[in-house]
């Protein structure tokens, strides 16, 4: 293939084959990421920095604006809006993403089978986003109603395995099971009783997703949760109160302690800053405290 | 007030419309629709095809359009025509239809025989450069360079001077051969280089368990593994013995359990003298909390007693005379420390206090009390301001014979006498160059005094009206004075028994003339309210109008946005002023100023649809683009800047958020309405590339080499020596520290 090229010299292309060009262009970038493995691994960036799949977006929106004389002929129309669905379901667009698809499955086209089918995954992905349990639900309604979205979904990966659909469904997945954990969480923060529900729902995102490339910022959720258990745990049983009791405090400072200091160790991580910090803080915290219980030498 | 801003903004926005058109009414936009583009030809509606088939994924259909589209680019050549620059692109889309593997070796063989436009070949080379094997060989390659580096500049010097023979003074060079040892010792047991190497290797083996470099990696892989593990060790046991030696027993157990963690323990030294030092802190508690046999007789201490806990002064003052000193000598120094308190004498308090502190009787409970207190910065603030005085005295002195060694030779964690003999040179040329440290003497006074200034303003703090107050609050407003902190000296004038009201105004004056200072750096809401502040709170200085006209004219001259295109970067890409995009007028660009010339300025986006022109002699006109128009404008500058970004090697994304957010909400036509919040506000500049990078292309030196030339009294001449350029660090280098 490189052969075919080897013998024609580097020019810039007439101006007539410009728009054709940068629309390729823009496909082949995003085409070369489509079976990236968007869950275990950061999503691509381009040249500038940005999101692959955010820069391919933009940039084919641009060139529809910019050549909306040229391909007013439509040649282009079928890839353009596929690739545009193609790039908003990992951006986590779905309902667009199904719009996009739906649009190219009115063409005349080799892509209308297949956007057929990534347009009933991105509405299905789409309608699990809709169910959330009220603020006052029991939790193990609560629970149900996280479930019955993911269980739709499980069933579903099953089918997309050694597809692209495989990594965002999974995305989606652990997107819930995240939105289950944080729900418990901010109502432990007025319910205490739900403390321990809420530890086990972050423990069960941290063990269901271990591979996923959120790990880090599921590991400093709960160690937040942990920090937050022991902040309010000191609130209500100050250090010179007769009420304090060092084990139950130990116990959730080694859980923050120890999750702060395993994201600090994530070499590459952006999650390593921000737990490193909060690991001095929060032993500042604790330095604090113990202070105030043991007199100065 | 952030209210009133916007809605000033607004209102200025919407005024500025029709307030600057100039005399003559130029008109500087004529739009119109985009020129006609041709209907696609056979070669576009192949690579459509190839799009469509790449897309759906069907592999085998490729081939069909792909080798239209080269027969169709040999037609062309032979036609003698230029080519299409399709078929790049095209065979770039079929390479990543087939997978990773295939993309590489397309992007290598590219690479290799250069044959891609500027556009892809950028693309690629960062596809290639992006390979986390690439990546680790790099940053490896990179870390023996900067290892060479750091140890070949330090001995470089005096070797060239040898080599060229010159002479040279055997304790430099021995000086020399020495630091450059001790960097070699001081370079960390993992470097960032390596880290980010190993990371790299991680990721590989991750992506590509199958793979035929995977054993190497793997063994590479484990190398740094093991090292990092052994750094990470080494760095909690650091911090174990800094808190052992701080006597923090509490923070060197947390230290060292996380040394357990990292790894199993070689040196089991640290418990020993962990315990030891628990046991220490134990003892002492144990002894402060132990109850003794008291020695008072029975009736005093009762009566004592019941005064203390009824806080009357008096009678405190008269039981505690009643007791006899031999019966209880401390307790009675105590008690009458505290009425002392009671009656405000705080000097006298705290000198009965110190007195009895100062005895060194172990088993005496009130000294240890009495120590306790006189120990604590917040119950007797004057000592420590006190000591903080004598110290900086102390430390201005030796700064005066030493220099900057004044504090001690530099820690490289050597034998302490090694450490200053390294320092001997340095501590000469202190010596040498003391005359010109005591014409700065005075000046340096600031540099000294951060102890005195918290130390003084923690006593000011517990005792206002205390009997040092007033000096103590005249020597930190002289501080203050001296360092230009008026708000400060001001605060600390005014506290004083009897304030000069000319000074007084005089540091009203100067602080709000700093105010007014620093308010153009500041963003538009805060240098807003720092105007305001300056009208209403300091009315009475001359500052106050200066701020008033500088808070009108900024509600006049901000916008919503303050995005500039300069009039060089318009000329450079002239499809951005073509009629259906800016559509600017051609007299505005045409070189001559009597029909209206654009400024170097260019325009401004200012926000919404309204563009800023800025002319030549003349007021900036403003003017509402249509719509349409407006979106296709930042449409086609964002993929010029695109396309600059691809092609020019000099130039950097440059992050912007309001900008990209702005351009966004343009593009969809969503800028009906103004956001005046400064916080949505760019001041981004798109400039030309000699406005840019100037007008000299720089080179980068292709060899990590480059020569140092100086002279000077001390080398006899001249000299010259060769220095390695050690690798600039990657922008995530701070991810890996």
């Amino acid at each position: 293939m490189v052969v075919a090229t080897a013998c024609t010299p580097k020019v810039d292309p007439e101006a007539q084959y410009r728009p054709t060009e940068s629309v390729l262009e823009a496909i082949a970038v995003l085409r070369l990421h489509i079976d990236d493995d968007t869950y275990r691994y950061p999503a691509a960036r381009d040249f500038t920095g940005k999101n692959i799949f955010l820069a391919s977006l933009t940039r084919l929106e641009r060139l529809e604006q910019i050549h909306e004389e040229k391909l007013r002929s439509g040649y282009l129309l079928a890839p353009t809006v596929f690739a545009k669905g193609r790039a908003l379901e990992r951006l986590g667009e779905h309902q667009v993403a199904a719009l996009h698809y739906q649009r190219v499955t009115s063409f005349r086209s080799a892509l209308r089978a297949s956007a057929r089918e990534s347009q009933e995954i991105c509405e299905l992905l789409a309608i699990s986003r809709r169910a959330a349990p009220k603020l006052d639900a029991e939790p193990e309604a609560a629970i149900r109603v996280f479930e019955s979205r993911t269980e739709t979904l499980d069933e579903r990966l099953v089918d997309s395995e050694g597809s692209h659909y495989w990594f965002v469904i999974q995305e989606e997945i652990e997107r819930i099971d995240a939105e289950r954990a944080r729900y418990f969480g901010l109502r432990a923060q007025l319910e205490p009783e739900l403390s321990k529900i809420a530890l086990s729902q972050y423990q069960r995102l941290i063990k269901r997703h271990s591979e996923s490339k959120n790990h880090n910022r599921h590991l400093l959720d709960l160690a937040d949760l942990y920090a937050g258990l022991a902040r309010t745990y000191i609130d209500r049983f100050p250090p010179t109160s007769l009420d304090y009791d060092p084990a139950t405090f130990d116990e959730q400072v080694f859980g923050a302690t120890r999750l702060y200091e395993t994201v600090s160790n994530q070499d590459g991580s952006i999650e390593k800053i921000e737990a490193a910090r909060k690991l001095e803080a929060f032993l500042a915290f604790v330095l604090r405290i113990q202070n105030e219980k043991l007199p100065r030498s | 007030m952030r209210n009133c801003l916007a809605l000033s903004l607004i209102a200025a926005l919407l005024g500025s419309g029709c307030a600057k058109v100039p005399p003559d009414a130029l008109e500087p936009f004529h739009y119109g629709s985009p020129r006609k583009a041709k209907l696609p030809d056979a070669y576009e509606r192949s690579a459509a095809d190839l799009a469509e088939f790449a897309l759906a994924g069907r592999h085998k259909d490729l081939a069909g359009p792909m080798s239209q589209l080269i027969a169709l680019e040999g037609e062309r050549k032979q036609r003698g025509r230029e080519p299409t620059g399709l078929l790049d692109n095209a065979e770039a889309l079929v390479a990543a239809t087939r997978g990773e593997r295939s993309f590489l070796e397309f992007a290598e063989d590219y690479r290799e025989l250069g044959l891609a436009d500027p556009r892809l070949e950028r693309t690629l080379d960062r596809y290639l450069d992006q390979q986390p094997l690439v990546r680790a060989e790099k940053r490896l390659a990179e870390h023996r360079r900067a290892m060479a580096a750091a140890i070949f500049n330090r001995i470089s010097r005096p070797a060239s001077n040898i080599a060229l023979g010159y002479f040279t003074n055997p304790y430099d060079t021995g000086r020399a051969a020495l630091s450059a040892l001790l960097i070699a010792r001081s370079l960390p047991k993992l470097s960032t280089r390596e880290r980010q190497a190993l990371h790299a290797y991680a990721e590989y083996l991750s992506k590509n368990p199958d793979a035929p470099e995977t054993p190497w990696v793997a063994t590479q892989l484990e190398h740094y593994g093991d090292a990092l593990v052994r750094a990470r060790q080494k760095t909690a046991l650091d911090r174990v013995e800094n808190s052992l030696e701080k006597g923090q027993a509490t923070a060197a157990q947390y230290h060292l359990r996380r040394a357990e963690r990292i790894a199993e323990l070689d040196d089991t030294g640290f418990y020993e003298e962990i315990s030891q030092l628990v046991a220490q802190q134990e003892t002492r508690l144990e002894s402060a909390l132990t109850v003794k046999p008291s020695r008072l007789d029975r009736t005093g201490e009762g009566t004592l007693l019941a005064a203390l806990a009824g806080q009357h002064p008096s009678r405190i003052r008269s039981e505690s005379r009643a007791l006899s000193r031999s019966q209880a000598d401390d307790e009675i120094l105590f008690l009458q420390a505290i009425e002392l308190r009671e009656r405000d004498a705080y000097e006298e308090h705290l000198g009965l206090l110190e007195e009895l502190a100062e005895r060194r009787d172990d088993r005496s409970n009130m000294a240890r009390h009495a120590r306790a207190v006189v120990s604590d910065p917040h119950q007797n603030p004057f000592a420590f301001y006190r000591s903080a005085l004598q110290q900086e005295k102390r430390a201005r002195r030796s700064w005066l014979l030493w220099g900057n060694r004044y504090k001690h030779a530099r820690n490289r964690g050597l034998w302490r006498p090694a450490e200053w003999l390294v320092d001997i040179p340095t501590f000469a040329v202190s010596l040498v160059t003391l005359p010109q440290r005591a014409v700065q003497y005075r000046a340096t006074r600031s540099r000294f005094q951060a102890n005195v200034l918290r130390t003084g303003e923690r006593y000011v703090s517990h005792f206002p009206a205390g009997v040092h107050a007033a000096d103590v609050r005249s020597d930190l407003e002289d501080r203050y004075r001296r360092q230009g902190l008026w708000s400060r000296a001001l605060a600390h004038h005014q506290a004083l028994p009897e304030p000069d009201p000319e000074r007084l105004s005089k540091y009203r004056q100067n602080l709000a003339e700093a105010m007014l200072q620093m308010a153009p750096s500041r963003r538009i809401d805060v240098r807003a309210s720092i105007y305001r502040t300056i009208v209403t709170e300091y009315s009475d200085t001359p500052q106050a109008s200066l701020a008033e006209k500088a808070f009108q004219q900024l509600v006049e001259d901000t916008t919503p946005q303050s995005i500039r295109i300069s009039r060089e970067f318009l000329l450079d890409n002239p499809e951005l002023v073509d009629r259906g995009a800016l559509g600017l007028v051609d007299e505005l660009l045409d070189e001559r100023r009597d029909n209206g010339e654009l400024a170097e300025a260019g325009i401004t986006l200012i926000g919404m649809n309204v563009v800023r022109v800025h002319l030549e002699d003349q007021e900036p006109v403003d003017r509402d683009i249509p719509p349409q128009n407006f979106a296709r404008f930042i449409s086609m500058l964002e993929e010029v800047r695109y396309h600059h970004l691809v092609t020019d090697r000099r130039e950097v994304a440059e992050p912007d958020p309001q900008r990209d957010l702005f351009f966004e909400r343009a593009r969809l036509g969503l800028i009906d309405k103004a956001d005046s919040r400064p916080a949505a506000r760019s001041a981004f500049q798109v400039l030309g590339r000699r406005e840019k990078h100037g007008y000299v292309m720089r080179r980068e030196a292709i060899l990590p080499v480059e020569l140092v030339v100086g002279g000077g009294a001390g080398d006899f001449g001249l000299y010259a020596y060769p220095r390695l350029i050690p690798p600039r660090e990657t922008p995530d280098a701070f991810l890996y520290d």
